[in-house]
């Protein structure tokens, strides 16, 4: 077991390997009462196409939701949700673009039968033609319910403006479509691919000591065999430049209007921690000019070409990136020049305020490691990515104004992209 | 953690595990128009801009001096009482040795004795209040218990939404919020903080009003006509309320037994609603029962196709005779005060969590001391379950009615 130390972060970290390949991350948080543990596969909705030794499989669309909904299924009589119930622990799970994490959280001092059932349901699938069948309509319901939301509505339409091959275009749980046809075999074809130990990581933060608890993980592991793992990877997509559609406009039962300005980059590159430095350097430049840092943010509330209801997202992986802004308001024309122009002017009257700005994010992050779920969260990401950790925290230092001034400049120039959501009449 | 009282309106919870300080202040209003409202517009106003700091500019840079200093306004109601939070969170001094509580404590009077309240920032407040209310009404979940509990309320609280009100804040004046804001900081506010020292709150607490404040809390929420409410929409997904008297207060015998009966219905993943209406008959994602405590109502909660609602009504109305004839294991009871029992023991890791647990304690005149919390917990039998589900009274259902699909 290597323990690692970060004093500036005042964490330890030990980390282990099972004897078949699964990651073992400890995080003893002394002081806490609750126990977190997450398993994670990196196996997301992003991955329904696989290459698999030169064949491609394709899988329905939302397949990895589904799998994650059918792990709970029958614990020889008992549901699984229902046996971590009776021990006292509460489990959950959460399907995301690139990854399925699995976890449970709990109070006791002994956690073996905890551990025990957590690591036995993921790594075995228990299910029936029937149990695929009863789930579909639940399925369906939780995609309903998601479809309703305008903010989420919102998102899914710009994601299918920006792209028009890449995955990411679709929901997470696929369509009502891609669900009533998901098949028991396919289920157990993506399960045998994708949940072997040696693609997953444990995370595990507790007030308990270290050494019982790897003792309860090395026991189950040692006890169990597992076959060789497949060599499998994400297909990779023929995403042209271009956006898919530049405008879209769609009615939506709400009281007011909502639009989404967006650009499509292409500046992602194979190195996940340059894709993290381009992501944290889109975050510090959107900041820095479309906040109330920058003097025209007041002018822009004055004129009332925003309000409240204003803001950004950023994201920048191996095979997508973008810069998304989102308003609510009628006037989508005045929405896109207020970011248009603002993008063009320089940012050096603004750079005074960098590493202030910086100062504060690098607060943020380190206060985020007291919430168990961002801090696992964290480490899992990084560990796929194959990014070390503690990069999450260098990652600022290397972002400097001639970075923001490049990356300004390629946003300028990307393809973009507007989504406009028209409240009823 | 260690819990130090230091005056009656003061409480620190000393723990050195967290990597941040949480300082929260609380000011008491009554739970009613044009009250909650203007407490709700105050709100925005006192973490937008003060007399020092008269941009949002010049705001956010002295957080940003402050190592990302967090302010957060937050309005909730307790029963009869609307509470108005104002709450800080400052990045622990192990990181960094520049940042002065000091320094906090002045930021934090700033804000709270001299928000910029102008024209110009009345008028801002007024929009983003206006649009946060316009879309809260975009939230079936929201839209459906508001129905529900409207068609219901005459003179109680639950007939007002703690975030406030369109009609009366089109009505509101800079002048009104001017002087709410002159008697709030006459009163003597609630302290806590959540830090690694022993730290006086002496300074801040001579700085801020002096004025006792004691409203009247929980209440109970009386029987009556049960009322229909039906509001169409265009979406793909019904959302079914259910609104209960429960006839237990908050300060009653049986009020953790109501709690445990309503995890027994609706909040296990082997509850009696999540089972018969998901589980076994695929009619929804999620299904929950919940309590407002102070207002002794239940409320359960589903999306559905709209084509199954009277299925999924029948079958809700099923599983409460089911918990009346006491047709339900007593495995459930066992495992809802476990749960239960897990939350209170783990509770003190989120320290907003525990101040508002021991607020609303304290405003009720309760016993906040976590483990004769769960020494009660623990005498709950399936017999009292039983009991306290005998008082349920149904007295309102309403339907956020989606497209048929």
């Amino acid at each position: 077991m290597n323990k690692q130390r970060y004093p500036f972060l005042h964490e330890t970290y030990c980390v282990d390997t099972t004897k078949d390949g699964l990651t073992l991350i400890f995080i003893e948080k002394k002081g806490f009462k609750n126990s977190s543990f997450y398993l994670a596969i990196p196996y997301g909705s992003l991955d329904y196409r696989q290459e698999m030794e030169g064949n491609v499989s394709k899988n329905s669309l939302g397949i990895a939701h589904f799998l994650e909904h059918q792990l709970f299924e029958n614990n020889e009589g008992m549901d699984i949700m229902e046996a971590f119930s009776h021990l006292g622990a509460n489990v959950n799970a959460f399907t995301s673009h690139t990854e399925t994490v699995y976890t449970f959280s709990s109070s006791k001092k002994t956690l073996t039968k905890e551990l025990n059932l957590l690591l036995d349901f993921v790594q075995q699938l228990n299910i029936t033609p029937a149990s695929v069948e009863k789930e579909k309509g639940i399925i369906v319901q939780e995609l309903n319910m998601y479809m309703q939301m305008p903010e989420q509505r919102l998102v899914y339409e710009t994601y299918q403006s920006l792209y028009h091959e890449h995955p990411i275009r679709f929901d997470i749980g696929g369509t009502e479509q891609s669900v009533n046809s998901t098949r028991y075999e396919e289920l157990i074809d993506v399960f045998e691919r994708n949940y072997h130990p040696s693609r997953s990581i444990l995370v595990c933060i507790s007030p308990l000591p270290v050494e019982k608890l790897r003792a309860i993980v090395l026991a189950n592991q040692n006890a169990k065999t597992f076959k060789k793992p497949l060599r499998v990877k994400r297909c990779d997509y023929d995403e042209p430049e271009a956006v898919h559609r530049s405008f879209y406009e769609f009615n939506m039962d709400i009281q007011n209007s909502k639009c989404t300005y967006s650009y499509k980059l292409n500046l992602m590159t194979k190195d996940n921690k340059e894709n993290l430095r381009i992501e944290w350097g889109l975050r510090l430049l959107c900041e820095l000019k479309f906040s109330p840092l920058n003097p025209h943010y007041e002018e822009w509330l004055k004129l009332n070409l925003i309000h409240d209801y204003f803001g950004y997202e950023v994201e920048c992986n191996t095979d997508y990136s973008f810069v998304l802004f989102y308003l609510e308001t009628e006037d989508h024309e005045g929405f896109r020049t207020l970011i248009r122009n603002e993008l063009m002017e320089d940012i050096s009257h603004l750079l005074p305020y960098l590493d202030a700005l910086k100062r504060r994010y690098f607060s943020s992050m380190i206060r985020s490691l007291d919430d168990h779920d961002d801090y696992a969260v964290t480490w899992i990401r990084s560990y796929f990515q194959t990014v070390p950790f503690e990069y999450q925290f260098e990652v600022l230092k290397t972002i400097d104004a001639n970075f923001l001034r490049e990356l300004q400049k390629q946003l300028q120039q990307s393809p973009n992209s507007l989504v406009k959501m028209t409240h009823s009449i | 953690m260690t819990q130090v009282h230091i005056k009656p309106s003061q409480l620190l919870l000393k723990s050195s595990h967290f990597k941040d300080d949480v300082l929260s202040i609380r000011y008491l209003f009554p739970n009613e128009e044009p009250s909650i409202t203007t407490v709700n517009l105050l709100s925005f106003l006192m973490t937008d801009r003060t007399h020092a700091y008269p941009t949002k500019k010049e705001m956010n840079v002295r957080m940003d001096e402050l190592y990302g200093l967090s302010i957060q306004t937050k309005t909730s109601s307790i029963g009869y009482t609307h509470v108005l939070e104002f709450r800080v969170k400052a990045l622990n001094q192990r990181y960094t040795k520049d940042l002065d509580f000091k320094q906090i404590e002045a930021f934090v009077l700033e804000c709270i004795l001299h928000p910029l309240i102008n024209e110009e920032t009345f008028k801002e407040a007024c929009v983003n209040m206006m649009s946060a209310l316009e879309r809260a009404e975009d939230n079936p979940s929201l839209l459906g218990f508001r129905i529900a509990a409207e068609a219901v309320s005459t003179s109680e609280p639950l007939k007002w939404f703690n975030q406030g009100s369109r009609q009366v804040l089109s009505t509101l004046k800079m002048s009104d919020v001017k002087r709410f804001h002159s008697l709030m900081i006459q009163q003597k506010p609630m302290i806590f903080l959540g830090s690694d020292k022993d730290r006086s709150l002496d300074h801040l607490f001579s700085s801020l009003g002096n004025h006792e404040i004691d409203y009247r809390t929980a209440y109970t929420f009386p029987v009556c006509t049960l009322q229909h409410r039906v509001v169409k929409k265009t979406i793909p997904q019904s959302t079914l309320t259910h609104l209960y008297a429960t006839q237990i207060g908050y300060n009653d015998d049986d009020y953790l037994a109501l709690r445990i009966m309503t995890i027994v219905l609706g909040q296990l993943p082997s509850s009696l609603l999540f089972t018969e209406i998901r589980e076994k008959r695929s009619l929804c994602y999620s299904i929950h029962a919940t309590t407002l405590n102070f207002d002794g109502v239940m409320l359960i909660q589903t999306g559905i196709d709209s084509l199954k609602q009277a299925l999924v009504n029948q079958l809700i109305d099923t599983q409460i005779e089911r918990l009346k004839a006491g047709k339900f294991n007593t495995k459930l009871v066992s495992m809802a005060k476990k749960l239960m029992i897990s939350s209170m023991e783990t509770i003190e890791d989120d320290r907003s969590s525990y101040f508002n647990f021991i607020y609303q304690r304290m405003l009720n005149h309760r016993d906040y001391k976590i483990p004769a919390l769960i020494k009660q917990i623990r005498l709950i039998e399936k017999k009292d379950v039983i009991r306290v589900a005998h008082k349920l009274s149904l007295v309102s259902a309403s339907l956020v009615e989606g497209e048929q699909r």
